[in-house]
């Protein structure tokens, strides 16, 4: 069988050292509570203001912007994506900005809907 | 001794293969790809919704169902209107349990098993307690009437009068001339994105027994590291992620 670039020995290598490219260093446990703060401190405030205020566009806006803080505690801190390379980041979150494309094109079709 | 002695040193080129130009292994690159896939899944769902009630602004016929007169139940509390209070409690049970995730992955980095063991199963029962929250509050909307394709949510003009009466704590009953048929993609959307979501959380509770018992087994003790509990861990905090999403848009807006 001909090879070309990779040769069996290269993909043996890339298919048994996977765990070379894993980090072993623990970070400790104090910015996982400090996350989780945070977590439940922007949950306790959205439940205020969804009692305390009453229900407009603007309220809607700051609990659309808290979920995206909460999302960016998730991903950034638990699920690590700080600690990853840029082009890993980049190459998950970038096309996450094409939703922002259907949620402009269906909430103003939406409002069209009605008069049908 | 090989042609080819390292894999970081192949000729310089990452095009050669060979190394990873992402330095993260197969599985976890692919696990993220797979959660980009499935976060469009979610945001399609959820973009519906947003776009299905827009089509209700206005609709003096049909207006769309007010959620804090919906979601208004909490166990034990027959009759008491508590919007947001259920609710709420799944958010933490389900953070909780992310946190718990992240020190299962932590313990892991120190290849501490019994930690791991011990966290992977607070997060699997953080998992069966959100899945039992959401059957509560299924049982209860299905008991409320509604179904794939009605409801008898929307509020009649006397039913909007009714609600501004209403305070947090204080009794309540639905008499037939307060509430209507409502839009049926109200109750569809909500059982299909909850259920969509509640059955991601039943396979991460799956996932997470799966990684548990080969943890109890010293699977990963005896591979040398625990990255299968950090792949799983992408998973469950993908599951959180989601769920601020649902929450902050079948509930709060």
């Amino acid at each position: 069988m001909a090879h070309t670039a990779n040769t069996d020995n290269e993909t043996l290598m890339y298919e048994n050292n996977q765990e070379m490219l894993y980090l072993g260093a623990s970070h400790g446990t104090k910015e996982i509570w400090k996350i989780f703060g945070w977590l439940t401190v922007i949950t306790i405030l959205d439940i205020i203001l969804y009692f305390s205020m009453n229900p407009t566009m603007f309220r809607n806006i700051i609990f659309v912007v808290f979920g995206i803080v909460k999302a960016y505690l998730i991903v950034g801190y638990f699920m690590h994506m700080k600690h990853e390379r840029l082009n890993l980041a980049l190459s998950i979150i970038v096309p996450v900005l094409f939703i922002l494309g259907l949620i402009f094109g269906l909430l103003y079709e939406g409002n069209f809907w009605s008069t049908i | 001794m090989s042609t080819h002695p390292v894999a970081s040193n192949n000729s310089g080129s990452v095009w050669r293969g060979g190394v990873s130009p992402f330095n993260v292994s197969y599985g976890k690159l692919m696990m993220w790809i797979f959660l980009l896939s499935d976060a469009f899944t979610f945001s399609s769902l959820l973009i519906s919704y947003g776009a299905e009630r827009f089509s209700f602004f206005g609709n003096v016929d049909t207006p769309w169902p007010m959620p804090d007169m919906v979601f208004n139940h909490f166990p034990f509390m027959h009759h008491i209107h508590l919007p947001l209070f259920f609710v709420s409690l799944m958010t933490f049970i389900l953070i909780f349990s992310s946190v718990t995730m992240v020190l299962a992955v932590e313990a892991g980095h120190r290849m501490a098993k019994k930690e791991v063991a011990k966290y992977m199963l607070l997060t699997i029962l953080g998992g069966l307690a959100f899945l039992s929250c959401q059957a509560w509050e299924w049982t209860q909307f299905i008991g409320d009437g509604a179904t794939l394709h009605g409801n008898h949510f929307s509020l009649s003009a006397a039913g909007l009068e009714y609600a501004k009466t209403l305070h947090v704590g204080g009794h309540y009953e639905w008499h037939d001339n307060l509430r209507q048929a409502g839009p049926g993609v109200f109750s569809a959307l909500f059982f299909i994105v909850t259920g969509f979501h509640g059955f991601h959380v039943f396979s991460g509770v799956v996932l997470n027994v799966i990684i548990y018992i080969n943890v109890l087994k010293g699977t990963y003790e005896k591979r040398g590291h625990y990255e299968m509990v950090e792949k799983v861990g992408l998973y469950w905090h993908f599951v959180d992620l989601v769920w601020v999403f649902v929450f902050t848009f079948f509930y709060l807006i």
